[in-house]
């Protein structure tokens, strides 16, 4: 009987190699090919996955509840140009700190703008040939910048000199990803690993933790300093104790990459997480327990997650296909609104530290500024082009 | 299931593979009727397994199907028979086959039930199938959308000399023509190795 | 072959095809970004062919390689805008005057594509109606009706249903077990009574009216 794999000839182009094929998929001489005579059950009549479908499907239609909820400003306050913003949805590349200023990775720089002033200052740009900026992460009172760059490096920036204090290697691959807990930085790389430096020392790298099996792309201290939370290509978001090396939790629930990781800013536990493109969820976990609260299918890959901290509401930002941002009330998880206005995927948020006003920055290199946690007084549409300096070529 | 491997020297019998190796059928299958969405989502129930969260379903129908199929994979496996296990998609309607999931399966001539000098850390065999199965699920972002109601079958490629219960026939082996194809990785247990491969059809004009 | 684990590392950022990914374009893609700059010999020889598809048999022909090309090179959002956008769009004004592609399935297809830009693609198919493209193509009353019954338009979605099965529109068996699908949906869902939005499902044609246009949002660069 004939058994070769004689139907699967691909594509022009595909570049394949037929003798390497055969030896992997052709069955031996003389096969039987077998099958049980009874089927397995038909699914049910008319049955195709809408669920599936809405993952292709890129008309554009609105779900939200038709509901009457505060007001809700529906359009950017502020749209900056953000030329050369890496579509990249591993990287986090905007943070805003508590002497609003935002802090904005374009390429190879990173600059500065200060949200009250409208000041705008390049801090730094990478040296080597094939590095550009990774991520970018405040601390806390907001005079350092820690910046994680595509060659493995993680540098540490006093940004009131305009001067680098710390270069910290280790990692074997790119930073995506970082967070502070005081005087600790905690770097998470392409390399799937995450290291806890203290930068006040020589000696900075102070701990590896081992939990993921590939790329770390989100990664945030608890507002208490307790546990951190990260999240990998590998679908795992792991919890770990300040001082632990093993995770403390492991949650396998996402079915795609964790990236958006944000923590309840008036609930102490409470953390929310998003999944990438074939999971689309956006979860809610108790970290005391490890306990799943809430789960909601959003539609679309979630790349970011922001809560509100004057109400109990969660703002998240999507990709392909409709490029938006949605306000969710917590914890019904009803629908408020979709923000619409980005042409590619808004990859990252952050929220001013008054916290009225979230940024959004998406593939169509523009930043939107959304105030969207506080009673709006009137609408503002303005359009501005970030002046010379911020165009680095 | 039991545990497949003696834990004090990790010594595996073909026994102790085969259970393993079916094991992963079970879950592939699952995660593939699931990712694909072949039934709908509500009919699956959440485990974890090999440290990651499973689909499995709960369709009493389609569990009797599977179980008929892989008890008798497990017995052909034990007789080194099986070269291959396939799970075809095809359009209920239109019969088209729209993708093929194969898994070759390569069986070590020397190891019996009895006896076997092959070792190998469960932890390991563990996070190879778990790579596989979060292949699975990562390859949803490159295949197509399958736009009709589908089915799928499950076929299992023996030596010629294996003896077939009544319950099963010949079939054809329902090739997809001009296909991609994307390997996904592998595992072995030393006694058997599994190389798994999804093979579609890119439709530029759907 | 291509390994999974090539695209693994950045499955997010991936932009699913309703048609699905050829695995070495896919590679190439992920390994060169949308540098374009790779990818301009190419480019530019499909310039030169849709240039002069006049002196092909079949002018159509490489303005369909040019796109399919285009569908699988490009894969993230932007350039999706930026390079596959105006090519359908040119491809559309060249050709939706010749009677002879009007029921040619890869022009429809590039009308379906176009539709995937549209903000309220019911317009667009409304247009493709009055102007009896994709009469007799299955395809074109299946895609129509799926964005009819995704937005509840569900009489809608049947009357394209059956003006498909009127029209007999190729490969009927296709539109069939589509059709037969739809009514097995509707006959579980609890929908009743008219819909929502009423659609001018197959479009008046009036004189001196142009080829309405895609509105995507506003773009700054």
């Amino acid at each position: 009987k004939d058994t070769k794999e004689n139907g699967g000839s691909t594509g022009e182009g595909d570049g394949y190699d037929e003798a390497l094929r055969k030896s992997l998929f052709e069955g031996k001489e003389g096969a039987k090919v077998l099958a049980l005579q009874s089927k397995a059950p038909a699914p049910p009549p008319g049955y195709t996955s809408s669920s599936l479908r809405v993952m292709y499907s890129q008309a554009r239609q609105s779900t939200v509840a038709k509901r009457s909820f505060r007001h809700i400003a529906q359009t950017p306050e502020r749209i900056l140009d953000a030329p050369n913003l890496v579509d990249d949805f591993y990287l986090n590349l905007v943070d805003w700190n508590s002497q609003n200023v935002l802090a904005v990775a374009l390429g190879t720089a990173v600059y500065l703008w200060n949200a009250s002033t409208g000041d705008i200052e390049q801090l730094m740009e990478t040296s080597s040939e094939g590095d550009y900026v990774t991520s970018v992460s405040w601390v806390t009172d907001g005079m350092y910048l820690a910046v994680g760059t595509n060659l493995a490096e993680t540098q540490v920036w006093d940004v009131s000199r305009l001067k680098q204090v710390r270069s910290m290697r280790g990692h074997s691959s790119r930073i995506g990803c970082m967070s502070w807990n005081e005087h600790i930085l905690t770097t998470g790389s392409r390399d799937s690993k995450i290291f806890h430096h203290d930068v006040r020392i020589a000696s900075h790298h102070i701990a590896t933790l081992e939990g993921h099996e590939q790329e770390v792309c989100g990664l945030r201290w608890s507002p208490d300093g307790t546990q951190l939370a990260s999240g990998g290509n590998d679908n795992l978001l792991n919890i770990w104790d300040a001082r632990g090396t093993t995770p403390r939790f492991t949650l396998d629930h996402h079915s795609a990459a964790v990236k958006a990781l944000a923590w309840c800013p008036w609930q102490g536990h409470l953390l929310a997480s998003g999944g990438g493109t074939a999971d689309r969820t956006l979860k809610f976990w108790n970290t005391t327990t490890g306990a799943l609260l809430n789960s909601i299918d959003t539609k679309s890959q979630v790349c970011g997650i922001v809560w509100n901290p004057h109400d109990k509401e969660v703002l998240t930002s999507h990709g392909f296909s409709q490029n938006q941002l949605s306000l969710w009330k917590y914890p019904s998880l009803v629908k408020m609104a979709d923000l619409t206005g980005h042409t590619s995927r808004v990859l990252h948020l952050a929220l001013s530290p008054d916290g009225t006003t979230v940024v959004s920055a998406a593939g169509d290199e523009t930043l939107r500024f959304w105030k969207v946690f506080a009673e709006s007084s009137h609408r503002r549409k303005e359009r501005t082009r970030m002046p010379h300096g911020m165009d680095i070529r | 299931m039991s545990s497949t491997v003696q834990a004090t020297k990790n010594i595996i019998t073909l026994r102790g593979s085969t259970e393993i190796v079916t094991e992963f059928f079970a879950y592939s299958i699952n995660s593939i009727l699931y990712q694909r969405g072949i039934y709908p989502p509500e009919t699956f129930d959440r485990t974890t397994k090999y440290g990651l969260s499973m689909l499995v379903t709960t369709d009493d129908g389609l569990k009797s199907y599977l179980g008929q199929v892989l008890s008798q994979l497990s017995e052909w496996l034990m007789q080194r028979s099986v070269q291959k296990l396939v799970l075809v998609v095809s359009g209920v309607e239109s019969g088209e086959v729209l993708e093929r999931w194969v898994f070759d399966v390569e069986t070590d001539g020397e190891t019996t039930d009895a006896e076997s000098k092959q070792t190998k850390p469960e932890k390991e065999i563990m996070g190879e199938i778990q790579a596989i199965i979060r292949q699975i699920t990562a390859s949803v972002t490159f295949l197509p959308l399958l736009q009709e109601t589908c089915t799928f079958d499950l076929l299992v490629y023996t030596n010629v000399d294996c003896a077939v219960p009544g319950s099963w026939a010949e079939s054809d082996p329902k090739y997809i023509s001009n296909s991609s194809e994307v390997r996904l990785r592998s595992f072995t247990t030393k006694v058997h190795k599994v190389d798994a491969m999804v093979a579609y059809r890119v439709d530029d004009s759907d | 072959m291509e390994e999974l684990a090539t695209f693994e590392p950045s499955k997010e950022n991936i932009l699913p095809l309703r048609g699905g990914r050829k695995p070495s374009l896919l590679a190439l893609s992920l390994r060169d970004g949308d540098d374009s700059s790779v990818h301009h010999d190419t480019m530019a020889d499909f310039e030169k062919r849709v240039e002069n598809c006049d002196e092909e048999d079949d002018p159509l022909e490489p303005w369909i390689e040019y796109v399919q090309w285009t569908k699988q090179t490009f894969s993230d959002e932007v350039s999706r805008d930026q390079k596959l956008l105006p090519l359908l769009e040119r491809a559309i004004d060249r050709f939706h005057q010749v009677e002879m592609v009007r029921n040619d399935v890869r022009f429809v297809q590039i009308c379906l594509d176009y539709a995937d830009f549209w903000e309220d693609p019911t317009i667009w198919f409304s247009f493709l109606a009055s102007r009896k493209i994709g009469e007799s193509i299955a395809s074109f009353y299946i895609a129509y009706a799926v964005i009819l019954e995704d937005r509840n338009c569900f009489q809608a979605a049947d009357k394209v249903f059956q003006k498909g099965l009127e029209k007999m529109a190729h490969p009927i068996k296709k539109l069939r077990n589509a059709a037969s699908e739809f009514e097995a949906r509707l006959a579980t869902t609890k929908n009743s009574g008219s819909d929502r939005i009423d659609v001018d499902v197959f479009g008046t044609r009036r004189p001196f009216t142009t080829i309405p246009k895609a509105k995507r949002g506003e773009r700054t660069s």
